[in-house]
C-alpha cells in the first residue's frame, strides 16, 4: 500500500478512528489488526510467510536467550547467533544476494567457467528495515539491556507496526516498545500536529520529489543525448530528490505515529546544514548510522583483535595513530555495510558506502593539514563564511556520493554519467531555453522554485529559532494559521504528482 | 473539548467548501467553444422540464441537428446532447441523464457508434467520464469504461485527474461560455470538404448479425423508451465507412427492422434530403452548417408527419430556445456580412441587430470615395456631426452615445463583456488625425496616417464576435 | 568501592583519554559537556575503563550509558559492590 495513496489515508482514517473508540487498554488490539491489514495488502501470501517465519524466529530466539542468559550463558550466545544470522540471513539472500553472485561470476569469468544468472528474488516490504530492528532486539536482550517480550501478540504488534515499514526509521525495541503498546489518550495538539506533519511530507513528495525526479531520469537514462551541465544539474537535483522524497516518506510515517500518540526517531535533522561528512551523516538517516555504529562500529573496535591492534599501532605510531588506525578500519568496515545494506550493487557500496568512508577518514587525517593551511592562508573558521563554505564542501561531496547511488543500472552508468558530464562543456543550456527539454515545463519549474524556497526558508527558519515548524506556527493567530493549513492542502491537493496521468509515486527508499 | 470539536468542523466546512469552489473552475468542461460536449448546456436548462426532443450521439450528432431550426420552423423544444466519442455505453447513461430531469416525447439516437463495438479513445472516454455529475449512473459508467480499482477511484474522486488542469486553465473555466448555452449542443462549422461515398459499399446487401454490444445497445434503449414512455427514433449519419463497417450497420438495421423499431438512414436518404456530398460536409462525416440545415429541415418533416409536437413559440419559460434563434440570427448575419462588399448594404444589415457596438470613422479624403458613404451615414444614423466634416461616431445597442470630430483628439472605451474592452481613439499622426481601435492590447485596425475613406467596426456582444472590421476606400 | 572511589580512578581515565589534566567528571557529565567526546571516542573511552576496572561491557551496555552516572552506576553493578 503506497502511503501517499488516498486508500491509505482513508485506512489511516479509520484505524485512528478506532484507536480512539476503544478502551486504553485495547488500544493495542487496534494496532495488531492494522499491521496484519497492512501487511496483508503489502505483500503475498509466501512474503508473509517469509516475515512471519522470521517474526517467530526473532520472537522465539529472545525466549530462549533471556531464559539462557543467567543459567548457560554459551548457549544464550549461540541461540542469540543463531537467530541473528537467521534474521539478517533472510535480509542479505533476498536483497543482496547479486554481490556475492557478481564476485562468483567474476572469478568464473576469469576462469572460463559458466557465470551463474543473476538473482532477482521477490522480498517481503521493508525487509531491510525490519531486519535490523529484529536483530538489534535480539542482540539487546543478549546484552540484558532489553526485557523479551513474552506475548507474541504484542510482540507482533512492536514487529509488524506498519508505518515504519515503507523507509524505517529503524526503530529499537525498547525505546518504542511501551510507546507502541501503551494505549494513548486522545491529544488534540499531538494528533493536529500528526496530521499537520503528514501534509509537510506529502509537499515534499508530490510536489517537489516527483517533479525532480522527471529530470533526473531522464539525464541519467540518457547521459548522451545531456550531456555536460545537464549532468551537474541532474545531480544536485538528485539530492533534492532524495531528500524530499526519504525524509517526505519519514514525515508521513512519523506524522501517522504522533496522530496515534507514538514517537518514533527521527531521521533527519537540517542534514545540509552540516558542516562535514560525520556530521552529515548524525543528521542524515539518523537511525541507519546509530544501528550501525552501535551493532557493528561499536564492537569491532571494542573485540579484542581490534584492541591488540590498537596496542602495536600506538607502540608503532604513536598514541594518536595507535588510537586511529584501528578506527579507521572498524569506519572502513561499517561504510561498506552502509553501502551493502542500500543493495548488493557496486554502485551503492562505493557511492554512499565507501565514498563517505574514505572522504570521513581522509578528514581526519588531513586535519593538522588543514589546520596548518588556514593559519598560513590566515583563514577564521568561525566565521560565517567559512561555515558555508564547510556547508558547501559537505553538500558537494555528498552530490558526488550520490551521484553514484543513483546509478541504479550499475557503477558503469555512473561513470558513463560522470564522463559525459566531464568531457561536454555547454553552459549554454543554462539560458537558451534547453532545460525545458528536460520534462518540465516553465510552471513546473516555477513550483518547484517557490516550495523548494518554502522548504529551505521554513528549514532555516526551524533551525535558528530550534523549534518546529509547527510549534512555530501553532504560536500565530487562527485566522494565519489556517490560511497556511489550507493552502498547503489546495496546493498538495493541485499541483501534488498524482493520479493516474503520472507513474505511481512509489517512495525510492521503499526497495531497500 | 466542544471547542475543539468546533475548530475541527469549522475547518473542515472551510476545506471543503473552498474544495468545491476550486472544483468548478478545474472540472473538466467545455472551453474551446467547439461544443465536444453540450452537458453543462444540460444542466443549465435542466432547471425546467421542457425539453421535447433529445438527440444523442457522438460528434455527428452535434453537427446535423440544429435546435434553432427546429424551433424557429415548428417551435419544438429540442436539445442536442451530442458528445464526441460518445460510445454505445455512454450513449444508454446520457438518456438516463437527459431523464432525470426531462421528459422528452422523441428520442433520436445516432448509431454509427456502433462500428466501433465499445471502444473508446482515451480523450472521449475522459468528456464522457467526467462531464456529469456524480450519480448512480455515473458510476455505473465509470465502473464499465476503467478496468483498475486505481482508475475508477480516480474518476470517481475527479480531483486525481482534474487536478492537472491548472496548467491549461482558461477564461472560460471561470466564467461560462455563453455560445455553448445558446447553441443547445448543435456545433456550427462553416468549412466545406468536397468527397464522394463509395456508392457499392453504401447500397450493399451484406451484413454481419448484429453483435451482442450492439444488441444490448438497441435493446437497452427501447426497452427504457416503454418503461419510460417516450418514442426512440435511431439515425444513421451519412458518414463514410468500409465495407465490414457497412456490413455492421446493415446487420443493426436488420435487427431493428426485426423488433420492429424506427430508424433514419440519412446516407440512403440522400436525394430525399437533398445531400449534396460537395457542399454539406467539413470532412467524410460531419455536416457543416449547410448539411446540417437540410438534415435538421428533414429531421423536422419527419418529426411533423409522425408525432404530435406542440409548438412552444411564444410562451414564457422558453427563453433557452429564444436565445438559440436568436444567437443563429446574429451568426446567420455575420456570414451575410462577410460575402457583402459594399459598406451601404452591411449598414443595413447591422442596423437591424441589437447587441452591437459600431465604430464608424469617415477619414482623409472620402468625400471622393466611389462608394455611397453618405448612405451609410444616414442609415446608421451619424447625426452627431456633418457627413462633409468625417471624424469618429461610437454607437452602442443602437444609440449613437460618441461623436469625435476630425480634428479633435479622444478616446473612447466600451466595455463589451465581463473581461474585455474596445477602445477607440482618435490621435495624431504626420497627416493630421486618425481613429486606431482596438481591444484588449491587439489592434483590430492599427493606426494608418494617410488611411482614407470609411474604416468600419462592428463588435457583436452577444456572440463575442466581430462582424465588420475594414477600411472602404 | 563507593561511587566517590569509583570517581577518583574515572577522573584519571577520562583526564588520559582526552588528554586534559583538568577534566572533572560527575553523575550528570553526558558528551556534551566534553569537547573529544564524540562517537569514536566513546569506544576507547569505554576500553579504558574496562580495563581500569577490570570488567567488561556488552554493546548493549556500551550504548545504553547517557550520562557518566550510568556508567558508574554499571561498573559497580560489575564489581558487586
Amino acid at each position: 500500500m503506497n502511503i501517499t495513496a488516498f486508500v491509505f489515508f482513508v485506512f489511516i482514517g479509520i484505524v485512528a478512528l478506532l484507536y480512539y473508540i476503544v478502551p486504553k487498554k485495547a488500544r493495542w488490539i487496534v494496532l495488531l489488526a492494522a499491521n496484519i491489514y497492512f501487511l496483508s495488502q503489502a505483500n503475498d501470501l509466501l512474503m508473509n510467510g517469509f516475515w512471519l517465519l522470521c517474526a517467530l524466529v526473532t520472537y522465539v530466539g529472545a525466549r530462549l536467550v533471556e531464559g539462557n542468559r543467567e543459567t548457560h550463558p554459551g548457549r544464550a550466545k549461540a541461540l542469540a547467533a543463531v537467530s541473528v544470522l537467521i534474521v539478517i540471513g533472510f535480509m542479505i539472500v533476498l536483497k543482496d544476494s547479486s554481490f556475492f553472485v557478481g564476485i562468483y561470476n567474476n572469478v568464473t569469468g576469469l576462469l572460463g567457467l559458466q557465470p551463474a544468472p543473476m538473482p532477482s528474488f521477490p522480498a517481503p516490504m521493508g525487509i531491510s528495515y525490519y531486519s535490523l530492528i529484529w536483530a538489534g532486539y535480539l542482540i539487546e536482550v543478549y546484552c540484558g539491556t532489553c526485557a523479551c517480550e513474552k506475548n507474541i501478540l504484542k510482540f507482533l504488534t512492536f514487529c509488524g507496526y506498519f508505518p515504519i515499514y515503507t523507509a524505517g526509521p529503524i526503530v529499537r525495541f525498547q525505546d518504542v516498545e511501551s510507546n507502541i503498546l501503551e494505549g494513548h489518550s486522545f491529544d488534540y495538539k499531538r494528533f493536529t500536529f500528526g496530521l499537520q506533519r503528514i501534509l509537510w511530507g506529502l509537499m515534499k513528495k508530490l510536489i517537489l520529489s516527483e517533479r525532480l525526479a522527471i529530470v533526473v531520469n531522464k539525464v541519467y537514462e540518457d547521459s548522451y543525448a545531456y550531456p555536460g551541465f545537464y549532468v551537474w544539474i541532474a545531480m544536485i537535483l538528485f539530492v533534492f530528490q532524495l531528500y524530499t522524497d526519504f525524509s517526505g516518506c519519514i514525515d508521513i510515517v512519523l506524522g501517522v505515529s504522533e496522530m496515534l500518540g507514538i514517537e518514533l526517531p527521527e531521521n533527519f535533522s537540517f542534514p545540509f546544514l552540516a558542516q562535514s561528512m560525520s556530521e552529515f551523516w548524525r543528521c542524515w538517516h539518523i537511525t541507519l548510522g546509530g544501528w550501525l555504529r552501535d551493532y557493528i562500529l561499536y564492537p569491532i573496535l571494542k573485540s579484542d583483535g581490534m584492541q591488540k591492534l590498537a596496542g602495536r599501532c600506538k607502540k608503532r605510531y604513536g598514541k594518536k595513530m595507535g588510537k586511529s588506525i584501528p578506527t579507521w578500519i572498524g569506519l572502513l568496515i561499517s561504510w561498506f555495510l552502509i553501502g551493502f545494506w542500500h543493495g548488493g550493487q557496486w554502485n551503492y557500496i562505493l557511492g554512499v558506502g565507501l565514498f563517505c568512508g574514505v572522504i570521513i577518514i581522509t578528514g581526519e587525517m588531513l586535519a593538522p593539514v588543514f589546520a596548518r593551511l588556514k593559519n598560513v592562508l590566515k583563514i577564521n573558521d568561525k566565521t560565517f563564511a567559512y561555515r558555508c563554505f564547510q556547508r558547501l564542501r559537505t553538500f558537494l561531496l555528498f552530490t558526488v556520493a550520490l551521484s553514484f547511488f543513483r546509478a541504479y543500472d550499475g557503477l558503469e552508468q555512473g561513470f558513463l554519467v560522470w564522463k559525459n558530464g566531464l568531457t561536454v562543456y555547454n553552459p549554454w543550456i543554462l539560458t537558451d531555453g534547453s532545460l525545458l527539454r528536460l520534462g518540465l515545463d516553465q510552471k513546473d519549474i516555477n513550483i518547484l522554485w517557490f516550495f523548494g524556497t518554502i522548504l529551505a526558508v521554513s528549514g532555516i527558519l526551524s533551525y535558528v529559532k530550534k523549534q518546529s515548524l509547527r510549534e512555530l506556527i501553532a504560536k500565530q493567530n487562527l485566522v494565519f494559521r489556517w490560511i497556511l493549513y489550507l493552502f498547503l492542502l489546495y496546493s498538495v491537493i493541485i499541483f501534488g504528482c498524482y493520479g493516474i496521468n503520472f507513474d505511481s509515486a512509489a517512495f525510492i527508499y521503499q526497495k531497500f | 473539548m466542544m471547542k475543539q470539536l468546533g475548530k475541527v468542523i469549522a475547518f473542515l466546512l472551510i476545506f471543503i467548501l473552498g474544495l468545491s469552489g476550486l472544483y468548478r473552475i478545474f472540472s473538466w468542461k467545455e472551453t474551446s467553444g467547439e461544443n465536444k460536449s453540450s452537458v453543462q448546456a444540460l444542466y443549465e436548462i435542466g432547471d425546467k422540464d421542457r425539453v421535447d426532443v433529445v438527440f444523442i450521439g457522438p460528434s455527428f450528432t452535434y453537427s446535423l441537428a440544429n435546435p434553432a431550426i427546429l424551433w424557429d420552423d415548428y417551435g419544438i423544444a429540442s436539445f442536442n446532447l451530442g458528445v464526441s466519442g460518445q460510445d454505445t455505453e455512454a450513449a444508454y447513461t446520457s438518456i438516463l441523464e437527459v431523464l432525470k430531469t426531462q421528459t422528452p416525447e422523441v428520442v433520436m439516437v445516432d448509431f454509427s457508434a456502433t462500428m466501433t463495438e465499445g471502444y473508446q479513445v482515451e480523450s472521449n472516454r475522459y468528456r464522457n467520464m467526467l462531464a456529469y455529475r456524480l450519480s448512480k449512473e455515473n458510476y455505473e459508467l465509470i465502473d464499465k469504461l476503467t478496468e483498475t480499482f486505481d482508475e475508477k477511484k480516480d474518476f470517481l474522486l475527479r480531483w486525481p485527474i482534474v487536478h492537472t488542469r491548472y496548467k491549461e486553465l482558461q477564461r472560460y473555466d471561470f466564467e461560462q461560455y455563453m455560445p455553448s448555452i445558446y447553441t443547445l449542443g448543435f456545433c456550427y462549422d462553416w468549412t466545406i470538404m468536397s468527397w464522394m461515398p463509395d456508392f457499392t459499399v453504401l447500397y450493399s446487401k451484406e451484413q454481419t448479425p448484429i453483435s451482442p454490444i450492439n444488441q444490448e445497445f438497441v435493446d437497452k434503449i427501447v426497452a427504457l423508451s416503454q418503461e419510460r414512455g417516450f418514442s426512440v427514433v435511431f439515425y444513421l449519419p451519412a458518414l463514410d465507412r468500409g465495407e465490414d463497417t457497412q456490413r455492421i450497420f446493415n446487420g443493426v438495421e436488420a435487427y431493428m427492422d426485426e423488433i420492429g423499431v424506427t430508424y433514419l438512414d440519412f446516407a440512403r436518404n440522400a436525394a430525399e434530403i437533398g445531400i449534396d456530398y460537395q457542399t454539406d460536409f467539413i470532412d467524410h462525416g460531419h455536416s457543416n452548417y449547410t448539411g446540417a440545415k437540410k438534415l435538421t429541415d428533414y429531421i423536422g418533416r419527419f418529426l411533423a408527419e409522425n408525432f404530435r409536437l406542440e409548438d412552444h413559440r411564444g410562451e414564457p419559460d422558453y427563453e433557452p430556445w429564444e436565445l438559440c434563434s436568436l444567437y443563429q440570427s446574429h451568426l446567420l448575419a455575420m456570414k451575410n456580412v462577410q460575402t457583402l462588399s459594399e459598406p451601404a448594404d452591411i449598414a443595413e444589415i447591422l442596423v437591424n441587430m441589437d447587441q452591437l457596438v459600431i465604430v464608424a470613422s469617415l477619414e482623409g479624403d472620402f468625400l471622393s470615395s466611389d462608394r455611397d458613404l453618405a448612405r451609410v451615414y444616414d442609415t446608421l444614423g451619424l447625426y452627431g456631426g456633418e457627413y462633409e466634416d468625417g471624424g469618429t461616431w461610437v454607437i452602442q445597442d443602437g444609440e449613437l452615445t460618441d461623436y469625435i470630430p476630425r480634428d479633435t483628439l479622444g478616446e473612447v472605451h466600451i466595455r463589451v463583456n465581463s473581461a474585455d474592452t474596445v477602445s477607440v481613439f482618435r490621435m495624431e499622426t504626420e497627416e493630421g488625425t486618425n481613429v486606431k481601435c482596438q481591444m484588449g492590447g491587439l489592434p483590430y485596425n492599427p493606426l494608418q496616417p494617410n488611411a482614407s475613406g470609411l474604416y468600419l467596426m462592428a463588435y457583436d456582444k452577444f456572440t463575442n464576435e466581430v462582424i465588420v472590421n475594414s477600411w472602404f476606400r | 568501592m563507593t561511587r566517590e572511589e569509583v570517581y577518583e580512578e574515572l577522573n584519571g581515565v577520562f583526564q588520559d583519554v582526552f588528554d586534559d589534566e583538568s577534566i572533572v567528571v560527575n553523575d550528570e557529565t553526558t558528551a556534551n559537556d566534553i569537547e573529544d567526546w564524540d562517537s569514536l571516542e566513546h569506544i576507547n573511552l569505554i576500553v579504558s575503563v574496562e580495563k581500569k576496572f577490570g570488567v567488561k561491557f556488552n554493546i548493549g551496555e556500551v550504548h545504553s550509558m547517557q550520562k557518566v552516572g550510568d556508567m558508574v552506576t554499571l561498573i559497580l553493578a560489575k564489581k558487586g559492590c
